[in-house]
């Protein structure tokens, strides 16, 4: 295919201004792929055409651009709204009439056993569950204890590998001496944070941590203000940057970006 | 005025569903959209309404956009031109009844009412491309006519066309 004919023949400027069949369409575009010269010569055609657009511009009425955001932001209210979950599904919820008699008899004969044997056994009982109550809270500690070693030592040899990036989140303007350090390692997908000097948050706010991945936001989960130590947010296997905003108790899906406090890039 | 923001950015704001990215949209297109659909639609308050029609389209469905494929305000005019045609037909003086001399000559008129005073110079560069060039780039570009409705409305042969196309953009590039 002789690509200089094909530019020149005035099929680009039909494929930028839209009124090729699709089949022709889909014809440029796949040529576009694997001949950059078509590629850019659309870009070209584009870029010309815009501003042929431009020059014939006419400035709206001013009081026209409210009313369309005020539309667009209504639809968006409508459709959160349509989105609240059910809280509980009602057909999960079992009928209780379908519990016949036959089925509770064994229960009740159980029962009565139970009630004939009851004062004997009451006192055995009493020292019995004082004892076993006394052996749970310990194993229990145990347990709370080693988890939390665990939790530590599993902390510090993230923190120790040198795989782990140490990001410095630094202050935006709305808040300059605001400092953040993340200790993030992609292969684990693990991320810390250790905050410092960020004003104390209204009571019904909250500082929720993002990251920044192919150019999205994701949430990373909201901070504890009043832990002083590291804490263990959402890992990531890839971001862009991260960034902490002050959002309403309990977090948002969408960072509010005027209220972004701290920024940095791994 | 707001300062105005590169694509890129008010892309990654309306991908975030971020009503600041649709804002600042307007404010950087919402002129030239609005000229190309009142050369299509011809009444103001028409215009207004495609207008609104055009810019809560482009925030519904944002996700058809590529910026791969295309640029965003190619993007956007499509869908402009499209509601403003779909706006010609729904109001009953559809482009199918509509003498196709009349809308030459509406195209032509237009080229003769500046109403930006910010494009102004643009604005006379694009009329020092001759006529018979602004013409077509007019009813094709702007009023969406096929090759075929073009070539009948200015009485050139179907393959006359895209030639003249080709060489309108070629003087459009030499002066812009």
């Amino acid at each position: 295919m002789n690509i200089q004919e094909y530019i020149e023949s005035g099929i680009i400027e039909l494929y930028v201004m839209n009124v090729l069949t699709e089949a022709e369409q889909a014809e440029v575009e796949v040529l576009a792929r694997q001949y950059p010269d078509i590629q850019l010569e659309i870009e070209e055609v584009q870029s010309v055409l815009q501003m042929y657009a431009q020059a014939h511009a006419v400035t709206p009425r001013p009081e026209l651009k409210d009313p369309i955001l005020d539309k667009i932001q209504s639809s968006i209210n409508k459709t959160e709204a349509t989105e609240i979950p059910e809280s509980t599904d009602i057909n999960n919820i079992k009928n209780p009439s379908s519990l016949s008699l036959s089925a509770l008899a064994p229960w009740l004969l159980a029962a009565g056993l139970a009630a004939s044997t009851f004062y004997f056994y009451n006192r055995y009982e009493a020292v019995n569950k004082a004892q076993k109550e006394c052996e749970e809270t310990q194993s229990l500690n145990d347990q709370k204890n080693k988890k939390a070693v665990a939790d530590v030592q599993q902390q510090l040899d993230i923190l120790k590998s040198p795989d782990t990036k140490e990001i410095s989140l630094k202050g935006l303007p709305i808040s300059p001496s605001s400092i953040a350090t993340i200790f993030w390692n992609a292969d684990k997908k693990a991320t810390y944070i250790a905050i410092r000097n960020l004003p104390k948050p209204p009571a019904d706010k909250q500082y929720q941590l993002w990251a920044i991945v192919d150019k999205k936001p994701v949430s990373a989960g909201v901070l504890n203000y009043d832990l002083a130590s590291l804490q263990s947010m959402k890992g990531f296997e890839t971001a862009e940057a991260f960034a902490i905003t002050l959002e309403p108790q309990g977090g948002s899906d969408a960072p509010t970006l005027d209220k972004m406090y701290v920024l940095g890039t791994p | 005025m707001a300062p105005i923001l590169a694509d890129e950015n008010i892309i990654d704001l309306i991908r975030r569903k971020d009503t600041n990215g649709i804002s600042l949209l307007y404010d950087k297109y919402s002129s030239a959209l609005f000229g190309v659909i009142l050369k299509v639609v011809g009444s103001r308050e028409i215009a207004e309404e495609v207008l609104q029609d055009t810019i809560t389209k482009a925030w519904r469905n944002f996700d058809s956009y590529d910026d791969k494929k295309g640029r965003l305000f190619t993007w956007l005019i499509n869908i402009a031109r499209n509601s403003a045609i779909d706006a010609t037909r729904r109001k009953d003086y559809g482009r199918q009844n509509q003498e196709i001399e009349k809308v030459v000559n509406r195209v032509d008129e237009q080229h003769n009412t500046s109403l930006n005073p910010e494009t102004i110079d643009m604005r006379k560069l694009a009329q020092t491309l001759p006529p018979e060039y602004q013409t077509l780039i007019d009813i094709i570009y702007f009023q969406g006519f096929t090759q075929a409705e073009a070539a009948e409305a200015l009485s050139i042969p179907l393959g006359t066309v895209k030639t003249r196309l080709r060489a309108a953009i070629l003087k459009l590039k030499e002066m812009f």
